[in-house]
């Protein structure tokens, strides 16, 4: 921190003993009135200010108007300093942040898959592209379908997706894997599926059926992305109403608000009970007995799931050690989950020094 | 890696109301009594300096857009009125308030953050709590256990965005987890993402501390560094003294008054001269003594008119 320093001088004030506020004397030293002289050039001039000390006007400081002295307090008596200040900031850099040109799309996906599934038949296509990964052109995948049966998917060469079925003959939660075996890492991806036991669901606001998880198409437009990966001429939008089951969420209704719940309605369906709010544009419906259902619509959707967001980065200030070595080739392998998530996400990096922080250290990133 | 010589101190273009200002004011040097600090305020005697014509050729720059780094600071005598030395301390405004959490964001669960409740804010300091409006701001933390602030110890803002809690159930226990979710809407919650909040890569499992819920915090801008100045204020500088020296001076030599004249010829100083004599009348000493008031009979173009 620097430290300025001034000095300044204090207004000099004459110290005098007026004859009264408009008599245009001076005491003399020996106490006699002295008329001062009429030249407006002498004092007492316009603005002058005194202090009076003594005498038969109130002691204080006092400024002539010109006809009359006029009692005025000390700080205006004095006045005020003006002094000049200068205020300097330190710039310094507060993070690292690399250019974009806004191309998005992931090149290196490993070991991954999707699947669609009508009733207790599920298909899964193999979503590695091996035109885009080098280190990958046919490599067989073994694909477990959680029930001890095995069989192998290959990689595809063109645009369709390989894809192979399998129809359960019992029901519940089936782990689905898919595995390869490479010199460098074995993979493998797993994904549960639930085998319902009967595809049309009951529920108080209407029957649900025929459902292919996930949807390939919706209203005013066919969505093939399952089998297409060409993601740049399509340019159609929609919006599509869905309906779920979920979970209940009328506790935050309350939080961090007041003691009541607001927005809350209430009626019967079916001779059930609910009550109804909307939280996030989703339209709750809590029934009595238990079952919550939400339904909402989607804006602006775009068929192919291709999100192009603008890079975002959690800037990092401090906590940095040392750079990470690479003495290997890094494959990072980062699945799709489901139909709404993003998968083209991974390229914004475009050396490992930034895997490090991407992600807010997602990666952990070893030595060898 | 590249070498090169590159300035890193900018002019502030800090807004006054931006800005604390405190003094203390101390007799002289070897005063002893304690320094009771006085707050100014700042959107008084603080004002930035702005463009003039003779400084840009943006017409619409004059008056209008702050000069940068230059401000002038006005000391009224109803503080700086005494002899002796005034110490101004120039630093960010502060703003304290308390942690309403400490949460993470359900999207994003490895980003940690404080969530600040603005109605716990002073009403006029809430138009800083804006989304990205805390950003560079300096937290730093009051121990609630004896009220002393953390010395040596502080946190970086590195974002804030409105916020609203959700609830999320914790995986294989029943128990409930508040977590929050960024809002594009104006809400009363405010999430301040910190840095550093993540552990160091050599040491994975040692999360910085980014503060505990209720705890007291101090919020404070870095739009400019803290400064101290020093003034002093005296009853001579060398133009007075050069008035003694080299100024116009007469002698009243019936009335005994010698008297000093500024360079308007104005009175600056006055004096009486006498002796003192014994009961011999003998003179002992010849005394020069200052007027407590001055006779202005003795104008200097009365007299030599």
């Amino acid at each position: 921190m620097e430290k300025n320093a001034y000095k300044i001088l204090r207004k000099n004030i004459p110290n005098v003993r007026l004859h009264s506020l408009s008599g245009q004397y001076w005491y003399d030293y020996f106490g006699n009135w002295v008329p001062w002289s009429g030249d407006t050039t002498l004092p007492p001039q316009i603005g002058y200010v005194v202090y009076n000390v003594t005498g038969t006007v109130s002691v204080g400081y006092y400024r002539w108007s010109g006809s009359t002295w006029v009692s005025i307090s000390k700080a205006v008596a004095m006045g005020s300093y003006d002094i000049p200040l200068f205020l300097e900031s330190s710039a310094d850099e507060m993070g690292v942040m690399v250019g974009f040109d806004g191309n998005m799309e992931q090149v290196e996906q490993i070991c991954n898959f999707s699947y669609t599934q009508t009733g207790n038949t599920v298909q899964v296509y193999n979503t590695v592209d091996s035109s885009k990964v080098s280190e990958i052109h046919v490599i067989n995948f073994t694909v477990n379908w959680g029930d001890g049966t095995t069989n192998t998917l290959t990689t595809h060469t063109g645009t369709t997706l390989n894809s192979i079925s399998k129809t359960y003959t019992t029901t519940g939660v089936k782990t689905i894997a898919i595995s390869i075996n490479t010199p460098w890492m074995d993979f493998k991806m797993e994904k549960k599926v639930t085998v319902p036991a009967n595809i049309t669901v009951a529920d108080p606001l209407g029957v649900f059926s025929g459902f292919t998880v996930p949807y390939t198409t919706i209203t005013g437009q066919t969505l093939d992305y399952l089998t297409d990966l060409d993601y740049t001429n399509n340019t159609g939008n929609t919006i599509f109403n869905y309906a779920s089951m979920g979970k209940s969420r009328i506790d935050e209704k309350k939080l961090y608000g007041s003691n009541t719940y607001s927005g809350v309605t209430t009626g019967t369906t079916s001779g059930i009970v609910y009550s109804a709010y909307t939280i996030d544009n989703l339209y709750f419906k809590d029934f009595a007995d238990g079952v919550t259902t939400i339904t909402g619509a989607t804006s602006g959707f775009t068929k192919e799931e291709v999100f192009n967001l603008v890079l975002t980065r959690n800037e990092h200030f401090l906590g940095f050690i040392d750079e990470p070595t690479i003495y290997s080739d890094i494959f990072v392998e980062r699945g799709k989950q489901g139909v709404m998530e993003k998968t083209l996400r991974l390229s914004e990096i475009d050396n490992t020094g930034e895997m490090e922080i991407y992600g807010n250290g997602y990666f952990n990133i070893r030595k060898q | 890696m590249a070498v090169g010589s590159y300035g890193i101190i900018r002019p502030a273009d800090v807004s006054p109301e931006d800005v604390e200002i405190y003094f203390h004011y101390v007799s002289g040097r070897t005063s002893d009594a304690a320094a009771t600090l006085k707050r100014l305020n700042t959107g008084d005697v603080l004002t930035p300096v702005f463009h003039n014509a003779n400084t840009t050729d943006d017409t619409s720059a004059p008056d209008v857009e702050i000069l940068g780094g230059l401000y002038n600071l006005k000391l009224t005598s109803a503080d700086f009125s005494d002899l002796g030395i005034y110490t101004l301390h120039v630093r960010p405004k502060q703003i304290r308030t308390t942690i309403t959490d400490c949460g993470i964001l359900a999207s994003l669960p490895s980003v940690r953050g404080l969530v600040i409740d603005l109605s716990n804010v002073p009403a006029g300091d809430r138009n800083k709590f804006t989304p990205q409006g805390l950003v560079g701001y300096r937290v730093e933390y009051i121990n609630s256990s004896d009220n002393k602030k953390t010395s040596n110890f502080y946190r970086i803002v590195t974002s804030s965005f409105y916020c609203t809690p959700i609830v999320t159930n914790l995986t294989s226990t029943s128990q409930k987890s508040i977590r929050y979710q960024y809002s594009e809407q104006a809400t009363n919650l405010m999430f301040l993402t910190v840095t550093p909040s993540s552990a160091p890569s050599n040491k994975p499992n040692t999360v910085p501390f980014i503060g505990t819920p209720s705890q007291k915090i101090i919020l404070s801008n870095t739009y400019f560094n803290p400064t101290t100045i020093e003034i002093e204020m005296v009853e001579h500088d060398s133009s007075t003294i050069a008035h003694a020296l080299y100024g116009n001076q007469s002698k009243a030599v019936s009335q005994g008054i010698y008297t000093i004249y500024d360079n308007n010829n104005n009175i600056y100083r006055q004096y009486n001269l006498y002796e003192v004599k014994d009961e011999f009348n003998e003179t002992l000493y010849e005394v020069r003594e200052e007027r407590n008031d001055i006779d202005e009979t003795l104008n200097f173009d009365t007299i030599t008119a």
